[in-house]
């Protein structure tokens, strides 16, 4: 690969994602570090690793088989429920968790589990549901010959497994990373403090920034532990090539289990969907004076209110992930392809293991220089911090893509005098178009309900997900929930009405 | 003659793994030399060094008298090569039609583009694949893959074509078929030919020299 | 390569768009609800012509966002007036150099608890922290003070927030000047020990209060105001009239050292401390409590001259706000 057009994109990365974190780095200092771990603060980490294992290895149990039933099986209402399922992600935890209280009245720990491993499982299920897709139609052929459809599992199993794997790791990373969610749940009884409350404590005791990030450090250090198996497992996944006379796998016949399997995946689809959804339409539409003119009512209200909020939020969200797309598609590349290039991806995923508030700050110490004031005041900043926050999935998305890539295609383009850039454009880009679109799709999520880190940036103020979290706080019901649904329908619906209607399978839609 | 190109105390290594080498081989522009071996031997590696698709680790290739490797410094990348290279297994782009396919590969060696579109019909009647232009590799059969991929390869105006276990996938009468055209080919185009192959019959007609592979190392083929 | 240089080249334009807003707006910091003060810059905006560039902090955040971004931006400020919907973040600020004084006209009626006397901040319309009952639940007269959170028979009825944050931890730090630091220890850890419950935020523990979930909670007369608006069956107690008195945070208004628009920033600050902006706000749906006895206010929002108003120093709770800090979290993080 050329070399200038990776250093390009490495570059851009490094500044996006990587010198924020730097420069407050570099504000630690020995002292800052002493006594950090007591007897006080490990107790809390070791309530951050059980909630973070309980949160994955919930979101493993419903995303690896919802994952799937919705890609590779006879399933009824696949089609629509695939694209249902990424639905999650887009929710505020904290509306998730609020809805299952009012409901329930359910309180403490395993509750706070429920609440990030329902709002975290679609990460599983869409890592296996690629997984399962790019099995050879021959090789579980092959399989379901000596086995039938439980050989053909058996078969897969073990390309898939890792790719499963990779996805509950970074269910793990989120929960470890919240701590709202186990605040809101225990506030009765014994309190279920974690050690992202620490973090976040002591960023509001203390005006000595290096104690401050001190405090982090062991958070991210866990984070990135974490995430360095998901690495590896995704290296492992790789195995499954897709070579230039791959062939789809057919869908798996269920037989008798074809009914069972689509009341498992419609009751994980209420659980982490409908019932929260469903809550916000009731609150929107009035609570129990529930009305239809209520519930216009409230939409027109929030349109009215937050109209050009949403817009913000929709250009500077699909700008960040146009921007992250090319430099992540080049360094994806770079990482599968060049040996050197390898000792890179732990650095990669750095942004996606340090605390928001870290990576805000760390934006300000940046950014806000005469120089480039009128970046840092204007929107393309928020541009920076998401591209910057979230990029790294794109890069990570990207370089599985790629090693699903035959790199005989790739040397085929070199024999026939392609240069590196043309080679990425128009024989990887293309191979890995769906994936490229899963990263886009990614990253705009990711930044339409960004919130924590773009308080930080001055522009930020006029998003949408702002203005959900002021209102929240506020308690007008009707207009939150109207709100949050409109943050949410703005995502979910092209991709939904792609699905349902387009002729072509909507093959972005992780 | 003079020679397409020479390799000397060439070696590549995988880790620790010796893949190749130290061997030296000259071929003469013209030449068509069968490599045969049995498989996991390095003939495909050793292509592949030809071609500079493989960085080696020692050694030096020269292309017809310029240096285009010097130990691991790739100082002539394989674009530059002029090389025409039919991969085993097609390595065919699944997006590209028949018709692209040709044209990008054209375009990128270099093809004016007023030129592409009647050079890609010539490639087309050349592996008689006239009328497939808009079929995609998914829906050819073995034969016609294996046509595009020589197409493609010929394409370049290669001044050296290297053969991957070119009729691997072919049956009886398509081999016989293919190996008459590439003859064809080679005695019009005054082509370098390096033939891989681990069957020792195949092509033993249009060889001028063969040679065996085995363990990464050449030897002289006495069968 | 040229292509994919021209697609980056389409992305830069995107970047190097300046701020929508211009340069000659002055530049406003404000956690005080989004909703409550939108409208008022909106009027302010319409009375004088001067454009107001509002930037809001987010419960979510509690305060931290915006006073971590002045500190932060430092080296380039770029706000000019910070409006702060408490006190003693403020008055940190103040310690740490990054305000300016201005003794603003429009304050000289303010009572001199609720001003600095080095001018570097003023405070205006307060919040009361009361407690919110369930009129179901309790019966008049039955909680009347801090201490009722002790009392067995409200364990799992009562609550406070989790003194971490917000207004609670001002108040909680505030207890400490009035008691004592051994006697608001003491407290601290008998409501630890005695298993009170603590929320995540006032807003929670109104909503809970609300639905009836707990008898009666600690919460700030603004989420109070929230649930009244509703109709939930409450009703509000301010505590230890016989005793303390009852917390009163101010919001506070300053100028920042170095602010861009100086002039500006003293025009914006002469107006929100104007006795018609407070009584605005005693209006609005936050019900803030006016500290000039005589603004105009709906009957349901007291003045600070119609209840016993805990007698605090708050530049003193501001100044000790850190260690505070530091031990209420080693006692309620754990």
């Amino acid at each position: 690969m050329s070399r200038p057009l990776v250093a390009l994109a490495a570059a851009a990365f490094a500044i996006l994602g990587g010198l924020p974190l730097v420069v407050m780095l570099a504000r630690v200092e020995a002292a800052d570090l002493a006594g950090l771990l007591d007897a006080r603060t490990l107790e809390l980490f070791g309530r951050t690793l059980w909630l973070g294992l309980g949160s994955a290895g919930l979101a493993l149990l419903l995303g690896a088989p919802f994952g799937f039933l919705v890609a590779r099986t006879d399933v009824p209402g696949a089609a629509w429920m695939r694209p249902l399922g990424v639905v999650p992600l887009f929710l505020p935890p904290l509306l998730i968790a609020l809805t299952w209280t009012v409901l329930t009245g359910a309180r403490g720990a395993w509750p706070a589990v429920l609440v990030l491993g329902t709002g975290t499982f679609p990460l599983v299920a869409v890592f296996t549901a690629r997984a399962f897709e790019r099995i050879d139609a021959r090789r579980e052929e092959a399989a379901i010959l000596l086995g039938g459809t439980r050989g053909a599992l058996a078969a897969s199993w073990r390309l898939v497994a890792p790719a499963a794997l990779c996805g509950a790791c970074l269910s793990f990373v989120f929960a470890v990373n919240d701590f709202s969610i186990p605040d809101y749940m225990s506030w009765v009884g014994p309190k279920f403090n974690v050690y992202a409350d620490e973090v976040f404590a002591t960023w509001g005791q203390t005006s000595s920034p290096g104690r401050a990030v001190a405090a982090a450090l062991p958070l991210v250090a866990l984070t990135l532990v974490s995430l360095l198996p998901a690495l590896a497992l995704r290296r492992r996944g790789a195995l499954a090539t897709l070579d230039s006379d791959f062939q789809r796998p057919r869908p798996l016949p269920l037989g008798r289990w074809r009914w069972p399997a689509a009341g498992f995946c419609l009751a994980v689809l209420a659980i982490s969907v409908g019932v929260p959804v469903g809550r916000l339409l009731y609150e929107a539409g009035g609570g129990a004076d529930w009305s239809v003119a209520g519930l216009r009512g409230a939409f027109s209200r929030a349109l009215e209110l937050a109209r050009d909020d949403l817009r913000n939020s929709l250009l500077l969200s699909a700008a960040a992930a146009t921007l992250v797309v090319p430099v992540a598609l080049v360094l994806g590349h770079a990482l599968e392809r060049s040996r050197r290039a390898r000792w890179l991806e732990p650095l990669v995923v750095l942004p996606l293991g340090v605390p928001a508030i870290l990576f805000g700050i760390g934006i300000i110490a940046v950014w806000n220089h005469p120089a480039t004031a009128s970046l840092y005041d204007g929107p393309g900043m928020v541009v920076l911090l998401f591209a910057g926050r979230f990029g790294a999935f794109a890069v990570l998305i990207a370089a599985g893509a790629v090693a699903s890539v035959d790199p005989a295609l790739e040397d085929a383009g070199r024999t026939v005098g392609a240069g590196p850039a043309r080679r990425l454009l128009r024989i990887v880009a293309p191979s890995t178009a769906a994936s490229l679109g899963g990263g886009w799709l990614l990253v705009f999520v990711l930044s339409m309900r960004e919130l924590d880190a773009a308080i930080f940036v001055p522009a930020a103020n006029a998003t949408a997900a702002f203005r959900v979290y002021n209102a929240v706080h506020f308690g007008r019901d009707d207009f939150v929930a109207a709100l949050a649904l409109l943050l949410t329908f703005l995502i979910v619906l092209p991709g939904l009405a792609w699905a349902l209607l387009g002729r072509r399978r909507l093959e972005v839609l992780p | 003659m003079t020679p397409a190109f020479a390799l000397r105390g060439l070696e590549v290594h995988a880790g620790r793994t010796r893949l190749l080498g130290p061997l030296d081989l000259t071929v003469e522009e013209g030449e068509h030399l069968l490599l045969v071996g049995a498989s996991g031997s390095g003939k495909s590696t050793l292509l592949r060094a030809i071609a500079g698709l493989v960085r080696p680790t020692a050694g030096t290739v020269d292309w017809f008298g310029e240096r285009a490797s010097d130990g691991p410094r790739l100082r002539l990348p394989p674009e530059r090569r002029r090389v025409g290279f039919l991969f085993q297994g097609g390595g065919l782009w699944p997006h590209m039609s028949v018709a692209r396919t040709l044209s990008f590969a054209l375009r990128s060696s270099g093809t004016p583009r007023a030129d592409v579109a009647r050079r890609t019909a010539e490639l087309l009647e050349l592996v008689e694949l006239t009328g497939f232009d808009a079929r995609r590799p998914g829906t050819l059969s073995g034969g016609e893959r294996q046509r595009l991929s020589l197409a493609r390869a010929l394409a370049v105006s290669p001044r050296v074509l290297l053969l991957d276990e070119p009729l691997g996938p072919l049956d009886v009468e398509l081999r016989a078929a293919l190996l008459e055209r590439l003859g064809d080919l080679q005695r019009r185009l005054h082509l370098t030919v390096v033939h891989v192959t681990h069957d020792p019959e195949e092509a033993a007609a249009l060889a001028t020299r063969r040679l065996r592979m085995q363990d990464g190392l050449l030897v002289e083929d006495d069968s | 390569m040229p292509r994919l240089l021209a697609l980056l080249a389409c992305c830069l334009p995107l970047l190097t768009v300046a701020s929508c807003a211009d340069a000659d707006a002055v530049v406003l910091y404000c956690s005080l609800d989004q909703v409550h003060s939108e409208e008022l810059i909106r009027e302010f905006e319409r009375e004088t012509g001067i454009r107001v560039r509002a930037e809001f902090d987010t419960e979510a955040n509690k305060t931290v966002g915006l006073v971590e971004r002045l500190r932060q931006e430092r080296a380039r400020p770029r706000c000019d007036v910070f409006w702060n919907n408490e006190i003693a973040h403020t008055v940190r600020l103040a310690e740490e150099g990054l305000l300016a004084s201005y003794d603003s006209p429009s304050a000289a009626d303010i009572p001199a608890v609720f001003r600095d006397p080095q001018n570097r901040w003023t405070g205006f319309a307060a919040r009361a922290r009361v407690l919110i009952v369930n009129t179901d639940l309790v019966q008049p007269g039955e909680v009347t003070g801090y201490r009722d959170l002790l009392d067995p028979k409200w364990i799992g009825k009562s609550a406070v927030a989790r003194p971490l944050t917000g207004t609670t931890l001002t108040h909680a730090a505030a207890l400490y000047e009035v008691l004592g630091e051994d006697g608001a220890r003491a407290f601290w850890n008998e409501v630890k020990d005695a298993g009170v419950s603590l929320a995540q935020s006032n807003g929670q523990t109104m909503r809970l209060v609300s639905e009836g979930e707990l008898a009666w909670a600690f919460t700030d007369t603004d989420d109070f105001n929230v649930a009244l608006d509703k109709g939930a069956p409450v009703d509000v107690v301010y505590p230890d009239q016989d005793g303390l008195g009852t917390m009163v945070i101010p919001n506070t208004v300053c100028v920042l050292k170095d602010a861009p628009h100086p002039e500006l920033a003293r025009k914006l600050v002469d107006w929100i401390l104007s006795k018609d902006v407070e009584a605005k706000l005693a209006a609005s749906r936050s019900a803030q409590i006016p500290v000039r006895g005589d603004v105009p206010h709906p009957d349901n929002v007291r003045t600070a001259a119609d209840f016993k108003v805990m007698d605090v120093d708050f530049v003193a709770v501001g100044r000790a706000m850190e260690e505070r800090q530091a031990e209420l979290k080693e006692m309620f993080l754990d």
